[in-house]
């Protein structure tokens, strides 16, 4: 018989040999094996988040009359308004403009899930927590699988779009990777804002308003300019999240991202990875007080 | 269970909120520090006891003795302080009912995630789907969204869902006594029978008659601390009452 929830074992103290249990005991004496027992766990799930993602998605809009054209909807508009105001006062062609508007909104809409989603995801779901021992990592998988999902339904909204307007260009293989990181990064930060904001209440809100100013003062609807020098130009070369978004923007566009966003998403996921092994591991038998 | 020692932290208004933290590390910290604003509330205090297959556990104490509190560190819901829990079996608890149940789904999309998130497969759950409904007594509810329910179809749905989907650990609480009588009988019956299948059972209630009828060991808990744990027969449940 599989045991996929059992054998919760939990030292901390003097360790003691029961000579009447049968099977296996998983022997996790540190926060850290706690946290990749979590994980394990966690993934191994996957059957349900990734439909558990999908079903919450669909359920949203069961009865309405346009479906899950109101997904998109919002991202068409504020990229319509951006790239005619912005794209076409500041003299681009809309043919450029909207395709790169849109791009970024698509991608930052994808990995701002850290700040605009996970901080609700434990306490989303307090009650399941407070009465199941299921491992935390499956809410964040499926926030993130939900978010990608999100990100695949507005893509091809994207891409009927741009072939609308001509400009359609197959994207660049650099997409994938580009994928996994935005992901994976997504997961261990997203990880991290969520038990910070169920922790420490005035995240929660607080998170969303970071958001707003990130999303200005990274270049998702103004194109960055080379010619920036010192302290401007940290808002370019030292934004992670402006790395996450060009790795994915690029690609879409039909380019390599340019290197810097490389180093700097790949610095945001080592960050989040070293986030995640220290305050996760440390704190998550915590979470269900906190929630 | 041995030695398990759980405290519960209590994050006043004042702690919660981030602002005040800074503020309060401006100050020298000092109101956290002291722990004016996180109230430990020491809710279990080394217990220890083992059950094997087959056995039933009656869970009593007054209301605050921590009966749930120890349902939910048997769950793995809170991980104790200190001590060494060890639960071999999947885990099927009801500790709160209507939880693990989505409002807006139907009765039967609920079976389904909650056969899921259990981790057993669609296709398990769908095969044991009649004997859920039947058990249930739900009939045509089963179709409808699970918020037109009443308490007591809620806890039928769950009490269906967790026991028949073979449970080897089957935690109860208190909520028990919500069914009407005839969902005690059936809800008696069912106990024993998954029982005569060398399961553990684990009850919390006040209700004297149903651990003398179903349990066939206690554990007797009064602030925290273990009191009693031993067969059900040493125990002398007036001395309870009377108090």
């Amino acid at each position: 018989m599989k045991r996929r929830w059992s054998n919760r074992s939990v030292v901390e103290g003097d360790p003691v040999s029961r000579i009447d249990c049968l099977l296996l005991r998983t022997n996790v004496s540190t926060g850290f094996a706690k946290a990749l027992n979590d994980l394990k766990r966690g993934y191994s799930l996957h059957n349900v988040w990734i439909y558990q993602a999908y079903h919450e998605i669909s359920a949203k809009y069961k009865h309405t009359v346009l479906g899950s054209f109101w997904i998109a909807g919002g991202m068409v508009t504020t990229s319509l308004a951006l790239a005619l105001v912005f794209g076409v006062l500041q003299g681009q062609n809309l043919k450029t403009a909207l395709p790169f508007v849109m791009g970024g909104i698509l991608a930052y809409g994808l990995v701002g899930f850290m700040f605009t989603d996970a901080p609700e995801i434990f306490m989303g779901a307090g009650g399941t927590i407070k009465n199941h021992a299921y491992p935390f990592t499956y809410f964040i998988f499926e926030g993130v699988t939900k978010s990608f999902l999100i990100f695949l339904h507005n893509l091809i909204v994207y891409f009927i779009a741009v072939a609308l307007m001509g400009a359609f260009v197959v994207p660049n293989w650099t997409l994938l990777p580009g994928l996994a990181i935005g992901l994976a990064t997504m997961f261990f930060w997203g990880t991290f804002f969520a038990m910070m904001a169920s922790r420490f209440r005035d995240l929660r809100f607080m998170m969303p308003y970071i958001s707003q100013i990130l999303f200005f003062t990274t270049p998702i609807f103004w194109r960055p300019d080379a010619s920036l020098k010192g302290a401007k130009a940290l808002v370019i070369n030292a934004n992670p999240i402006y790395g996450l978004v060009e790795i994915i923007r690029s690609p879409l566009l039909g380019q390599s991202p340019p290197k810097i966003c490389w180093v700097l998403s790949l610095a945001a996921l080592g960050t989040g990875v070293i986030a995640w092994a220290i305050v996760f591991g440390a704190f998550r038998r915590r979470i269900p007080f906190w929630v | 269970m041995h030695g398990v020692q759980l405290a519960y932290p209590i994050y006043s208004i004042r702690a919660n909120s981030l602002r005040n933290a800074i503020a309060n590390l401006a100050v020298g910290g000092k109101l956290l520090k002291d722990g004016k604003d996180i109230i430990h509330v020491r809710a279990l205090e080394n217990i220890n006891f083992a059950l094997n297959e087959g056995d039933r556990l009656g869970i009593i104490g007054h209301n605050g003795a921590g009966k749930t509190t120890l349902l939910k560190v048997l769950a793995g819901v809170y991980e104790p302080d200190k001590g060494l829990v060890e639960v071999n079996g999947r885990i099927s608890s009801m500790i709160d009912i209507g939880l693990g149940l989505d409002a807006s789904l139907t009765g039967r999309d609920n079976i389904l995630v909650m056969g899921r998130m259990r981790g057993i497969s669609t296709r398990e759950v769908l095969a044991k789907f009649p004997e859920i409904v039947e058990f249930s007594e739900l009939g045509g509810y089963i179709d409808l969204p699970v918020k037109s329910y009443s308490a007591g179809m809620q806890a039928r749905l769950v009490f269906a869902v967790a026991t028949t989907l073979q449970p080897d650990v089957l935690l109860l609480d208190e909520w028990i006594g919500a069914g009407d009588a005839s969902f005690h009988h059936k809800a008696t019956s069912r106990m024993n029978d998954i029982l005569s299948q060398s399961r553990v059972m684990v009850l919390a209630t006040h209700n004297f008659g149903m651990i003398k009828d179903v349990c066939n060991k206690l554990l007797v808990l009064n602030g925290g601390n273990q009191d009693y744990f031993g067969a059900t027969t040493g125990w002398d449940f007036d001395r309870m009452a009377a108090l």
